[in-house]
């Protein structure tokens, strides 16, 4: 694998990894702080 | 895929036997597999972070992947056989769990990404610098932009760190 072809990969992999990572753990945190609310709630 | 039928042969096994009748030593096998974890995500931590040039920027960035590279996978070798022996303990638990799985999906991703890229580009990261009257030198041609490898450090981090809250958080579920 070329160095410019091994950095493209790297890249592309990295953020799509980032994004997904973003993706789930703000759900979990949304979730949590739902759930929060809704034991302020009662 | 169900995977139930795993976790109850797990659940079945001598394993399980073992690690439900000694609550001592299921604590010590947690220990270990805390004590390993910790050192996992501190080896990782500081390549990353020498990466970043966070830390250790005056030690060549090649002495500290070559020395943390061992520990990480002896720690990997500790976390997955005493997270074998946890597991079973709690197998039917584990089975409906989301953050068992979470965890189980970063460490693989971890894992090959360890193996793949993390390791590749940090082998031709800028900067590198060799030990003293070492003949290997990297052609420029070879060299990776600094933003790609800064990019690879910090994935590698989120998916660690991601791994270690995911344990953390199977206790709290």
């Amino acid at each position: 694998m070329t160095t410019k072809t091994l950095g493209t990969v790297a890249a592309c992999f990295s953020v799509a990894i980032l994004c997904g990572w973003g993706i789930y753990w703000g759900v979990q945190v949304k979730d949590v702080f739902e759930l929060l609310e809704l034991a302020k709630a009662q | 895929m169900d995977l139930v039928f795993i976790f109850e042969w797990l659940d079945t096994s001598t394993l399980a036997d073992i690690s439900k009748a000694s609550a001592g030593v299921f604590a010590m096998v947690q220990t270990v597999h805390i004590a390993s974890m910790v050192m996992l995500v501190g080896m990782i931590l500081l390549g990353d972070l020498r990466m970043l040039n966070v830390v250790l920027t005056d030690v060549p960035s090649e002495t500290i992947i070559k020395n943390t590279g061992k520990w990480i996978f002896l720690a990997l070798v500790f976390i997955i056989l005493s997270g074998i022996y946890e597991a079973s303990a709690i197998a039917m638990k584990l089975a409906h769990n989301s953050f068992f799985f979470a965890k189980m999906a970063g460490l693989s991703m971890g894992i090959i990404f360890i193996l793949t890229l993390r390791g590749a580009v940090y082998r031709r990261a800028p900067g590198l610098v060799y030990p003293a009257g070492s003949s290997e030198v990297l052609p420029q041609s070879e060299i990776l932009e600094p933003w790609v490898v800064k990019l690879v450090a910090v994935t590698s981090l989120c998916i660690w760190l991601s791994v270690a809250a995911a344990g953390r958080w199977i206790g709290f579920s």
